[in-house]
């Protein structure tokens, strides 16, 4: 077992926590655009927008305690952790609550816990503990299948949900964390025609209302009244919203209930709407400094399982925010994907708060290395 | 080998920077082009779709006859569809709807599993499931429930009074009858409403909205008695079974207004099923829309004209030798007959067309037609009933008349009449010589409260009160005269004609087939009802003293028996 140490405070990245803590308070600001504004009912403890700053405060605790705890505890956790992921997927696909026609959520009384959030984060440890340890074999398919093997089982059970989206940023999160161990750029190219050869497959096996939100992608005007009706409708929040945008909780289309969804796949097209194009600059800009500070983190790293944490961390928000993004700007299908930080969502931002506790852990611990390391796994 | 892998990662960390990069800056280009490049084209369709025009449809009134039977109505149909993906609690919604759809909970909830959406749960539902269903939508929201209605006209009756109701078709077109007649009364004038809108369509208050009120329709009362209708009906089916006849008519008018009590036709069809294709034409009203050739029942307007004008008297002595030449052509009665010297009684009881002829002739063209086009023909009654035709009377030198035209059509034969006109000329004489406009509507209920109620009203006095009055004791005694006279109703003095008309075709007159017809009034000293049967090619009996004046009887029976009209000898002793 690797030798632990005391977390330094001083390698805390308070930039990394100021702007989540800015990202995640435009998103409660616009999440009470998108519900109390309209319905004009005050606020409670039911409200959407108030129970996403309460969700901040706890993600927040959270937080701290998991960068103070070493991120090397995991190591030794790999299997548990992994068994613990698959029992809560297992468990929503048999107790979980039937919301929209898929089977996502377990209903925790004070609030619906989403497996699948946390599952992303829980995941990323098992993986980057597996890489890590076998990071020289990475090059060969051996290593990188049963690394695939450890993400594939999961992933089936959350496809069955039936959470599409949630499937794909499992799995690009993987490829990305392949790719930084070491993964050839031949064995990218294998894997890529073998996808391209499994498409059609994969397409013959989506269900109806998966092709057909892909085929909405493909041609909003096909259907503008039904699966484009959103689409249509977040291009038309988006665009009317200017440069400045219509104001806060003014934005027609938002407010006039035209946009549905909208304090959760659709929150961009709120902010597009009634914070215009800077608002919306501004909420972009922000996730990619988030994502350059969680780089930093994977830079500054010294060990593998701490650099492929941080990778695997930064994949997953970066394909989550370009999904949800591409979706509300028209660049990407219709999947039920939240935008980090900013959606409402319990469950999505507890994890990703938890997530940005390991990194700051990662931080935190890096310099202890230097004392303790016996200079038997790193450089 | 640790080292080599790891010397890789720097590098690929870094282009993930320029990956992040990369995808914000794309992220970025598409905000710029929306809502910088395209804004002001977006911003247009915002606002066309946050505007709202709509329709605020006035209800259609209803049409009921005087004595209050509903015979045709608006009424909403509502369906009920869902699509479970939207819905938060899929179960709570299927135990609202079950009993509200009389289904179960559970089956509800099955289809909301496994049938694909969206889900017709209902449709063509009544008032009351719609409406308990819409509740449930204005409590839950917009998402996954809709419920929609659309208007419906029904016609509660059926075939009952089908061609005076008429129909109004799926497109909210009217045809035929008092549907048509008095559509823009019916209608009423949809409203307007326009205003901001949101995406459940409400107008939403950021904007007064400007709106304009519907107005409803005007109900309409009808003059048509539902027994009265139901007794005409039954025995025009009856007359058309027993003399096998290819359609017929019967209307029942009340002389002293003009009022029409009941206007049957056969065949006919539900007004609900207006579409089947055989039905089109069954529901038209051939009472005032289509014309035929009255025959000797036209005699009573001959006789009137000619008594008015003085050139025959009761004790007019005729000498009948069964033919006269007109214009070359030759005229005769019916079976050659040649009954020698005759009254007017006898004229009209032998329905003589040789001294018909000769009365029409001794009038002269000019006079004869004044007679005729006062009686109305020629011009429509202006009933209140769709499609109404005025019939053809050829005048001196339109081109058309020939010298023989004023002879023949003395009894009925070369003029072309409505049923209804027909009936209103012998209603003439049975009021006092006093010509009414034929009415159907007897009230007009506005939506504003108002009511309108339609005053009888005298077209033109034809011909004098006296002369009237004889005619009537003439046409009583004909009938009385003849023992085996069919149209006789025992214990009341009636007045009447037969007629037997041949039908006319291209070229000529159809050698087969007849039209057969008896128009009266009863009782004849103060005439309550006049009633026209027609009949359409009759198989039994081509005459129509055989098949129309028993269906006369029958009708005039059952209808002093509804109204209580004591028998002449009980009535004439009280006074």
């Amino acid at each position: 077992m690797e030798r632990l140490s005391r977390p330094r405070f001083t390698d805390f990245d308070f930039w990394l926590l100021g702007a989540t803590i800015l990202l995640t308070l435009i998103g409660v600001a616009m999440i009470y655009s998108a519900t109390a504004c309209i319905t004009g009912e005050p606020l409670d403890l039911s409200s959407p927008s108030l129970r996403q700053a309460i969700y901040l405060v706890v993600g927040l605790v959270g937080m701290f305690v998991l960068a103070f705890i070493d991120y090397r505890v995991y190591n030794a956790l790999r299997w548990p952790i992994w068994i613990f992921t698959l029992g809560i997927l297992a468990i929503v696909s048999v107790i979980g609550q039937i919301t929209h026609g898929a089977q996502r959520w377990i209903d925790l009384r004070i609030f619906l816990f989403q497996p699948s959030e946390l599952s992303k984060l829980l995941l990323i440890l098992v993986v980057a503990k597996y890489m890590a340890d076998h990071e020289q074999e990475m090059t060969h398919w051996r290593a990188l299948a049963i690394s695939l093997v450890f993400v594939a089982l999961p992933l089936v059970l959350v496809y069955l949900q039936p959470d599409l989206g949630t499937a794909i940023v499992i799995g690009t999160t993987w490829g990305v964390m392949a790719l930084a161990a070491g993964m050839k750029w031949r064995d990218v190219l294998i894997i890529a025609a073998i996808g391209a050869v499994a498409a059609p497959l994969i397409w013959a096996n989506l269900r109806p209302y998966q092709q057909e939100r892909i085929l909405t992608f493909l041609d909003p005007a096909r259907d503008p009244l039904g699966a484009g009706y959103n689409v249509t409708q977040a291009r038309i929040a988006i665009g009317s919203g200017g440069l400045n945008g219509l104001g806060f909780c003014s934005g027609t289309q938002s407010q006039l209930r035209f946009l549905r969804i909208r304090q959760t796949d659709f929150i961009f097209s709120v902010i597009g709407e009634e914070l215009g194009f800077v608002g919306s600059l501004f909420v972009i800009a922000l996730i990619a400094f988030i994502l350059f500070r969680i780089i930093r983190a994977a830079m500054m790293a010294r060990t593998p399982f701490g650099k492929l944490i941080a990778v695997g961390v930064t994949a997953m928000i970066l394909i989550q925010s370009y999904v949800n993004l591409g979706m509300n700007l028209g660049l990407m299908p219709v999947t039920g994907i939240p935008l980090p930080f900013v959606s409402s969502g319990g469950s999505s931002l507890i994890s990703l708060l938890a997530a940005e506790g390991v990194v700051q852990s990662i931080l935190m611990h890096q310099r202890g290395l230097e004392l303790a390391g016996s200079g038997k796994n790193y450089e | 080998m640790s080292a080599q892998t790891l010397s890789r990662a720097p590098v690929r960390l870094r282009a993930a920077l320029i990956v992040i990069l990369a995808v914000g800056l794309v992220l970025a280009a598409r905000l710029f082009y929306w809502q910088i490049v395209r804004w002001d084209d977006i911003r247009q369709r915002a606002d066309k779709e946050q505007t709202i025009n709509a329709t605020i449809p006035a209800r259609r009134g209803s049409i009921v006859t005087s004595d209050g039977l509903l015979l045709a109505e608006d009424e909403y149909l509502y369906t009920i569809v869902v699509d479970p993906r939207q819905i938060t609690n899929p179960s709570d919604l299927a135990r609202q709807l079950a009993p509200i759809l009389g289904q179960s909970a559970d089956s509800i909830l099955t289809r909301f599993k496994t049938d694909k959406p969206p889900i017709i749960l209902a449709s063509d539902a009544p008032a009351t499931t719609g409406e308990a269903a819409a509740d449930i939508e204005n409590q839950t929201g917009m998402a996954g429930l809709a419920v929609t209605s659309r208007r419906v006209r029904v016609y509660p009756g059926g075939a009952f009074a089908a061609q005076v109701v008429g129909f109004v078709n799926t497109q909210g077109a009217a045809a035929n009858g008092v549907e048509r007649f008095e559509d823009a009364n019916l209608r009423g004038v949809d409203g307007s409403l326009s205003g901001a809108s949101d995406a459940l369509h409400d107008v939403i208050p950021f904007d007064p909205p400007t709106s304009q009120p519907a107005v409803n329709g005007a109900d309409v009362v009808l003059t048509i008695d539902s027994a009265m209708q139901r007794i005409a009906e039954t025995e025009l089916a009856n007359g058309i079974r027993d003399s096998r006849a290819q359609s017929g008519s019967v209307i029942v008018l009340d002389p002293k207004t003009g009022a029409i009590l009941a206007l049957a036709i056969w065949p006919t069809a539900d007004l609900n099923a207006y579409y089947d294709p055989g039905n089109l034409q069954r529901l038209v009203d051939s009472a005032v829309s289509s014309e035929y050739e009255p025959g000797s029942v036209f005699k009573i307007v001959t006789a009137a004209a000619a008594l008015d004008a003085g050139t025959v008297t009761p004790n007019t002595t005729f000498d009948d030798t069964g033919s006269i030449y007109v214009g070359g052509r030759l005229i005769k009665n019916h079976d050659n007959i040649a009954p020698g010297r005759v009254d007017l009684t006898g004229v009209l009881q032998l329905s003589l067309n040789v001294e018909a002829a000769k009365m029409s002739i001794g009038l002269g063209a000019e006079r004869f037609y004044q007679y005729v086009r006062n009686f109305g023909f020629g011009s429509p009654t202006r009933v209140e009933l769709a499609d109404e035709v005025g019939g053809d009377v050829k005048s001196v030198g339109d081109g058309r008349w020939r010298d023989v035209d004023l002879a023949t059509n003395a009894f009925g034969q070369g003029i072309s009449v409505t049923p209804l006109q027909m009936i209103s000329a012998v209603a003439a004489v049975a009021n006092n010589g006093n010509l009414m406009r034929p009415y159907i509507v007897k009230q007009m209920r506005y939506a504003n409260g108002t009511v309108f109620n339609t005053t009888p009203q005298v077209v033109r006095p034809v011909i004098r009160p006296e002369t009237a009055q004889t005619l009537t004791r003439i046409l009583s005694n004909s009938i009385i005269a003849e023992s085996t006279n069919k149209a006789v109703v025992p214990g009341y003095r009636i007045a009447g004609k037969t007629g037997t008309a041949s039908i006319p075709i291209p070229g000529g007159y159809d050698p087969i087939g007849t039209i057969a017809s008896f128009a009266g009034y009863l009782p004849s000293d103060d005439p309550q009802f006049v009633i026209l049967v027609k009949l359409d090619r009759p198989q039994t009996s081509e005459w129509g003293s055989q098949v129309a004046s028993p269906v006369f009887a029958a009708v005039a029976k059952q209808l002093v028996a509804l109204v209580g009209l004591p028998p002449d000898n009980v009535r004439l002793a009280s006074k």
